[in-house]
């Protein structure tokens, strides 16, 4: 192992772990939503590209990336709001709610491709990030880096959130039983539609600030989904510590995937996955 | 408000009258039958598949505007007889083709067909029109077989057949002086070939390949880990096919990480001026070739440019592309082809015979045939900001450059570039 | 699940029965009549009707929403594009049976891991299957080419000298298969087979406290549905001449799902009458507007939220109002 490939794998593994946070970005909100609501949101991957296509229409407009992020963000977070109050909150049967969201993704992928047309469209990385910093004398770009803490803030806050504010508990009561959260006082309903918003809002983000990497394309939604749900469902549906690990393993296997045996990293991606629920198939930390 | 009965009614007589729509539209599109256009009076009817939803169909939205241009120079008339074009979109996908080529023909009644768009359609449906002896210019379609093994004498290409412009590729890396190459394409036949193509001719010029990377066609986010095999092993110069989301990701991540700085980067797509808006200045700086681009200054591509704008308008004018140019030439040939039986399409025979001897002026150069293949001419291109944004802008022209020129050897001049 | 035909009394059993004799009869007579293009998109309704048929043994029946179901109708496409173009059988009928027995194989395996599930996970398993049997049906190019996917499949060999070659021939012979699915499925469904996993859907529990051992019972669904499953894919190899990685793809689970949806899942005929319906959808509205996809979404929507039943629940209410007014007047 000569110290030019131990330079290698290591650069190999920060890029993995810097991808992993991509795809917890969009996990993230995936958890949210399922942990606490129960829902499963086929259109996740969908939410996330039109972050994308918001995002950088306005950021490229403006000239402002974090006026991109905020637009992003939010549009897709009204997006999940309205979603939620006015469809999903009148199924009952999660089964029915995994349909509807799925009739969505067909939607939001002619919709965006009728709005901005078939290319791709990308942004620049911001200027306060751009550039890259030597690791070990191999140049790795600053703004990757920067997602890690991103990625972790956003975990941070989502422990926060669930594990130690009653708000999650609610919220996870009300789905549980909602008579008596509503005999209790509290208004189930709000709380339910803004904690969907709110993964919503995480996807849309997500989807923005990795467009400066990734970009945008037609077909960006199921390739995100896909591997976002082979996150969740290794992580385990509903844990946020899984969301977490599953990112990072993820992330790991696809890189590595790539550099050691390029043309099936992906049959490497699906093995795992088909293992991990062989295995296990409430997920590494799911709670069956 | 209404009650749940109300709703409920409503939502039936909803879904009754969709199901019922449906039966009556599908009777319709199941039992139409057109009428048939009566030898040299009438409509004359031509055909056009290619594909205008997914995957490709923005490309084939271009292609169309192409040749709807053709067309409508001539005002949609040609020797006293009206044109009607007749569009199919078939996404990619061969079954698909051949089930509208099916119903073009056979229900639509048309005279010429153009298109298909993907090589593999164009393998699906060759049968067809060859037995049916129909007129048949794709302006893609690039598996070579159908101007080589499977050739009829129906089917004319205007694109590049696989294995034509590639070896040219070879051959100018080895003459700009690079000794050493590394590939990265997709993981699929058409990416294959055309690596296949560029090496054949590199290593016969006395080059020499490093790696070839082939990685899932748009299924890759991440390109830093194939990358990083030019650090593995480092050449002079990197090649690069893809396209889409693959390009704009592979060119940005290539500056990303540095590479720009150490090693020159060239492809034969990745860099099209549509995706440079995406790419933005990762991409500044990065050669090309190809056979048109936005900013060839030839009298042809000037005049096509501003019958774009009396067209489509200013703002579609914007940026014509490849896919723009080649669906307008394969609409001219058409346009060739017809003028010279006067409008009468029942003479197949006629319209071949002068579609073989064209030789004219295109937006992107010299055009004529060699076995039913076009034969153009090639250049090198470098990304530049041109009047406040990234376009393609050409260094070299070369050519012409025909189907089959490297198996036989034959000498690729060098010419002046257009313009200049 | 309603068996309002032969239940309902000699009036309503003559009026069905004189609706499906017209309908024979229209089925019988279609392609002498329609377009060409006609034929071929009536005939892809038919191996759909199959797809969405076997698929709702699953759903409706079982209660096991599987989005994988595609891996059959992938993995059959390409024992039948292999078999042909790779190893140069032309026995149409030896192709199919090496085709079901793979699927049946797929069934055995994959059944035995997904059974263990029930609900939502169970929709997870399937997809991650499915996306699996799609990752190396695209990655293993040597086998099947990948994305470029196996073109050349011809229709011959058959036994009788008739040839299928023709598309007319072919709407005839697929026809025939959709007869013969629909009248098996319909004897599994309503034996005591079929009864027993209607139970399993109702309360796999109470099912199990009465002695039954469930799991068989899900798992030989599992694997027939697959069968007939591959079936579909099979005779949409032969038709398409041609397969590719979209067959297996979960977009192709998502549309048998929404035919099923749209069709009604608690109707026998439910999916039949979704494939119909999505199908001639997909062939009318792309013919004005490259937004199908847009409109199919609006449909499942529709269909999710105001008609949960599909068209069949409907159907069955429209014969319960006639009736009502019958016996009134």
């Amino acid at each position: 192992m000569t110290p030019e490939k131990c330079i290698l794998l290591l650069s190999m593994g920060v890029n993995g772990i810097a991808l992993g946070m991509i795809l917890f970005l969009l996990a993230a909100g995936f958890e949210l939503m399922f942990g606490v609501m129960r829902i499963i949101n086929m259109a996740h991957g969908s939410y996330f590209m039109v972050g994308a296509y918001v995002g950088i229409f306005v950021g490229k407009l403006s000239g402002i990336f974090g006026l991109g992020v905020l637009a992003g963000a939010v549009s897709v977070g009204v997006l999940g709001l309205i979603m939620e109050r006015f469809f999903l909150r009148y199924l009952q049967d999660h089964l029915q709610q995994v349909f509807l969201t799925f009739g969505v993704v067909f939607i939001l992928s002619d919709l965006t491709r009728m709005i901005w047309g078939g290319d791709p469209h990308g942004i620049s990385t911001p200027a306060l990030f751009a550039g890259s910093v030597e690791i070990l004398g191999k140049p790795f770009p600053v703004y990757r880096l920067i997602l890690i803490p991103v990625g972790l803030l956003v975990a941070l806050g989502l422990w926060i959130f669930q594990a130690k504010t009653r708000l999650g508990a609610i919220v996870r009561a009300g789905v549980d039983d909602r008579e008596m959260t509503g005999v209790i006082g509290i208004n189930i309903k709000l709380l339910s539609t803004l904690v969907f918003g709110g993964g919503a809002l995480l996807a849309g983000f997500g989807g923005m600030m990795a467009s400066p990497i990734i970009a945008v394309v037609p077909g960006l939604d199921w390739e995100i989904l896909t591997l976002g749900l082979v996150v969740v469902v290794v992580g385990g549906l509903g844990s946020l510590r899984g969301a977490l690990v599953g990112s990072i393993l993820i992330g790991l296997a696809d890189t590595f995937g790539k550099f050691l045996f390029p043309e099936i990293s992906i049959v490497l991606i699906f093995f795992i996955l088909a293992v991990v629920l062989i295995l296990k198939p409430s997920g590494m930390f799911g709670g069956g | 408000m209404m009650t749940q009965q109300e709703k409920r009614g409503w939502a039936m007589a909803v879904m009754l009258s969709i199901f019922l729509v449906l039966v009556i539209g599908g009777f319709s599109t199941v039992f139409a039958q057109a009428k048939p256009s009566p030898g040299t009076k009438g409509l004359i009817k031509i055909g056009w598949i290619g594909p205008l939803s997914g995957v490709g169909g923005e490309d084939g939205g271009r292609v169309l505007r192409g040749t709807k241009t053709a067309f409508e120079e001539l005002k949609w008339e040609i020797a006293g007889r009206k044109i009607e074009l007749l569009v199919e979109d078939s996404p990619m996908d061969p079954a698909v083709a051949l089930a509208k080529l099916k119903k073009l023909y056979h229900d639509d009644k048309i005279d010429i067909l153009i298109g298909p768009y993907s090589s593999a359609s164009g393998l699906a449906i060759r049968d067809f029109y060859h037995t049916n002896k129909l007129l048949t210019v794709s302006p893609q379609a690039a598996v070579a077989s159908l101007t080589q093994e499977k050739s009829s004498k129906y089917f004319f290409r205007t694109w590049n057949a696989s294995g034509q412009i590639a070896p040219f590729e070879g051959w100018l890396l080895a003459k700009l002086g690079y000794r050493t190459v590394t590939f990265f394409a997709p993981d699929f036949a058409a990416g294959r070939d055309q690596v296949l193509g560029i090496k054949k001719a590199f290593e016969k010029f006395g080059g020499r390949v490093l790696q070839e990377v082939y990685f899932p066609m748009g299924r890759t986010m991440d390109f830093a880990p194939l990358l990083a095999k030019i650090d593995v092993e480092t050449p002079d110069i990197v090649y690069v096919w893809a396209f889409g989301g693959d390009a704009v990701r592979f060119v940005k991540q290539y500056a990303d990480y540095g590479y720009k700085k150490k090693v020159p980067l060239i492809t034969g797509t990745a860099v099209a001026d549509s995706f440079l808006p995406a790419q933005g200045d990762a991409a500044l700086g990065v050669f090309m070739t190809y056979w048109y681009g936005h900013t060839l200054d030839t009298p042809e591509n000037r005049r096509f440019k501003k019958l774009y704008v009396d067209v489509f308008g200013a703002e579609a004018a914007k940026l014509v592309t490849p896919y723009d140019e080649q669906g307008y030439l394969a609409g001219k040939i058409v346009v060739s082809g017809i003028q010279a039986v006067k409008g009468n399409v029942g003479d197949v025979d006629g319209m071949i015979q002068a579609i073989e001897k064209l030789d004219f002026e295109a937006p992107r150069g010299q055009f004529k045939f060699h076995q039913h293949n076009g034969v153009f001419n090639n250049y090198l291109w470098q990304v530049n900001r041109v009047e406040g944004r990234l376009l393609n802008t050409v260094l070299k022209a070369y050519g012409p450059i025909r189907q089959g020129w490297f198996e036989e050897g034959v000498e690729i001049a060098e010419r002046p570039v257009p313009g200049k | 699940m309603e068996n309002v035909i032969l239940e309902g009394g000699r009036g309503r059993f003559i009026g069905y029965l004189l609706a499906l004799t017209m309908l024979i009869i229209f089925l019988l007579v279609f392609p002498q009549i329609a377009s060409s293009y006609g034929i071929v998109l009536v005939t892809e309704v038919f191996i759909y009707a199959i797809f969405a048929l076997s698929l709702n043994l699953l759903l409706g029946y079982a209660g096991l929403p599987s989005l994988g179901h595609s891996a059959f109708f992938g993995v059959s496409g390409y024992t039948i594009a292999i078999l042909v173009t790779k190893g140069g059988m032309t026995n149409f009928w030896l192709c199919l049976l090496a085709a079901l027995l793979v699927a049946a194989m797929l069934g055995f395996v994959f059944g035995f891991l997904a059974i263990r599930t029930f609900g939502i996970f169970f929709l997870m398993l399937t997809f991650a299957l499915a996306q699996f049997v799609w990752a190396v049906i695209w990655s293993w190019r040597s086998l099947t080419q990948g994305d470029d996917g196996l073109p050349g499949i011809i229709r011959s060999g058959l036994v009788f000298p008739i040839s299928i070659q023709s598309d007319i021939n072919f709407y005839y012979f697929v026809l025939f298969f959709l007869a013969l699915s629909m009248f098996l499925l319909y004897r599994i469904c309503h034996s005591p087979f079929g009864y027993v996993l209607q139970g399993i859907r109702e309360s796999e529990t109470r099912m199990q406290v009465l002695g039954y051992h469930t799991w068989k019972y899900k798992y030989v669904s599992f694997i027939l549905a697959g069968v007939f499953g591959g079936l579909a894919g099979s005779l949409k190899a032969y038709q398409d001449g041609f397969v590719s990685p979209l067959y297996a793809n979960v977009f192709t689970s998502g549309m048998a799902l929404l035919m099923c949806l749209t069709g009604g899942t608690r109707v026998f005929i439910g999916p039949a009458i979704g494939a119909v319906v999505i199908w001639l959808i997909r062939g009318i509205v792309s013919s004005y507007t490259e937004n199908w996809s847009l409109v199919l979404g609006v449909i499942f929507i529709f269909v999710v939220m105001f008609a949960r039943h599909g068209i069949g629940g409907y159907l069955i209410q429209l014969d319960r109002m006639i009736n009502r007014a019958r016996t009134k007047s």
